[in-house]
């Protein structure tokens, strides 16, 4: 199937930096092959999951043969079905890994340390002025 | 003609002698039928995403395979009943990605 390829002129609908581009776009790629595990993994997230076309930046047809791909890998253990990520403990930082995802909450009883580091921010500020004008 | 490829994973128990036969296997069924094996890339062994049956790894070969329409029935079925088979996948490739790597054209002379 050829993917018809398109450059969408109107990229002001999207908040804020500038369109996406798919990396088969930008490699030139016209079949998915299943079993290139490198170029699949790009369309991954790090917990295995399939990325969204909002983050990958692929059009419907390309989306559509990234997921058969990625699909098929999974059956030949090529890919994995999930992939487990390690946490750490503490606030998690919240990267440029846009796809919604929810990474891993700390254990249930530091819920509340959420909070700590902001408080503790301001009380380092607040040395740290009062140091400069000591 | 059609190009089809076919990958296959033979359990990591099985020896050097025991994945030959099984591939020779393959070739046969389809030489049988009037296609053929047009490459045979043989990866080795390979650690699996997760493990299968318990197993870590075990040894891919994919083969790219010319042959008319539904041939391939046969070697689904054996692919499906060998125990030393721990998994098979059957791709038709599309006639511009076959004829890229040249699938189709090699058909034709062999």
């Amino acid at each position: 199937m050829k993917a018809k390829r398109t450059t969408k002129p109107r990229d002001a609908s999207r908040r804020g930096g500038k369109k996406k581009v798919s990396v088969l776009n930008s490699e030139k790629i016209d079949y998915v092959d299943w079993k290139d595990v490198n170029l699949l993994r790009r369309f991954m997230s790090d917990r295995a999951k399939i990325r969204a076309r909002r983050v990958s930046g692929n059009d419907s047809q390309q989306q559509r043969e990234i997921a058969r791909a990625i699909k098929n890998a999974r059956e030949m253990a090529l890919l994995p079905y999930t992939s487990r990520v390690t946490t750490q403990r503490g606030r998690p930082s919240r990267d440029r890994d846009d796809d919604g995802e929810r990474r891993p909450r700390a254990p249930r009883e530091s819920a509340t340390e959420e909070f700590e580091p902001l408080t503790d921010v301001e009380g380092t500020e607040s040395e740290d002025v009062v140091e400069v004008e000591a | 003609m059609r190009a089809y490829e076919l990958m296959v994973i033979v359990d990591s128990d099985v020896d050097d002698a025991g994945v030959k036969a099984v591939n020779e296997r393959i070739e046969q069924l389809i030489v049988a039928d009037g296609g053929s094996v047009v490459k045979t890339d043989f990866w080795g062994r390979r650690r699996y995403a997760y493990p299968i049956n318990h197993k870590l790894e075990g040894i891919y070969t994919v083969l790219e395979i010319s042959t008319t329409a539904s041939n391939l029935d046969e070697v689904d079925r054996f692919l499906r009943l060998a125990d030393d088979v721990v998994r098979h996948k059957l791709i038709r490739l599309p006639d511009a990605e076959a004829e890229r790597r040249g699938l189709l054209g090699a058909a034709a002379e062999g």
